[in-house]
């Protein structure tokens, strides 16, 4: 499954979250192969359909909203791909799991949402 | 206040992702705070041989930054959205004639709004000469 990094913005209810630039990791989810098996034998190839993955860290400073972040369940997120390649969107992502603060001059806690399929921008 | 923008994007089906084809594009009126961050997002600090630091102003990135925090949302034909404003990756799917088009929609929002502001302080103006003290 494609696993990207770049930047990602994440849009919730209207507002931007404050993610830090270049942490972002998108696994795009859609049609995953698997191979079916049983009885000691193998069957052949299976598709199934995966969920996207979408990781990031945000700034830990004081608008930070712990409780906000958790209720996240139709957030729009938009991945650039920070090597100039194309952009893609996840039309729906929930949230899934918090990280753990990082402390210093640049405190940053990692989110975990995963959602639809990311779409590619440009491609039908 | 908001205009919309009919767009082609390059290929002539819209602006694409995935499934969808937005041909819409919903422009909104800046607040102040906007104009500013657009402003200093076209701004870079230029380090010049025997001039030091020198603050240079690019009046394309600052135009581009300032379309993209027009954009209130995308909307396709039967009405499913994607939320602004819009990321600066996304234009390398807009045609030319759409980007001038996204230019004159804002440039119309800023005139209507200066024109309401200036009647407004005109009509306060005639009200306040009317008045007793």
């Amino acid at each position: 499954m494609a696993k990207i990094l770049g930047d990602a913005v994440i849009k919730v209810n209207g507002g931007v979250l404050k993610t830090i630039e270049g942490s972002g990791r998108l696994q795009t989810g859609g049609l995953n192969g698997k191979t079916r098996k049983g009885g000691g034998k193998i069957h052949g190839p299976a598709k199934v359909m995966m969920e996207s993955r979408i990781s990031f860290d945000v700034l830990v400073d004081g608008d930070l909203d712990t409780a906000a972040l958790r209720e996240i369940d139709d957030a729009t997120v938009e991945f650039a791909d920070a090597n100039g390649g194309p952009a893609w969107v996840v039309n729906r992502a929930w949230f899934v799991e918090l990280g753990e603060i990082e402390e210093g001059e640049d405190s940053k806690m990692s989110v975990t949402l995963e959602g639809e399929p990311a779409q590619k921008v440009g491609a039908s | 206040m908001e205009t919309r923008v009919t767009v082609t994007g390059v290929e002539g089906n819209g602006i694409v992702i995935g499934e969808r084809h937005y041909t819409t594009v919903v422009i909104r009126q800046l607040n102040a705070a906007e104009l500013i961050a657009a402003a200093e997002a076209g701004e870079v600090l230029k380090i010049m041989p025997g001039a030091g630091a020198i603050l240079v102003h690019s009046a394309v990135v600052t135009l581009r930054e300032r379309i993209c925090r027009s954009v209130a949302r995308l909307e396709t034909a039967d009405g499913q959205e994607h939320p602004g404003p819009l990321n600066k990756s996304f234009l390398a799917n807009f045609s030319s004639t759409d980007y001038d088009r996204l230019i004159d929609a804002m440039d119309e929002i800023d005139a209507a709004a200066a024109g309401a502001a200036k009647r407004g302080a005109e009509l306060g103006r005639n009200e306040g000469a009317g008045g007793e003290t």
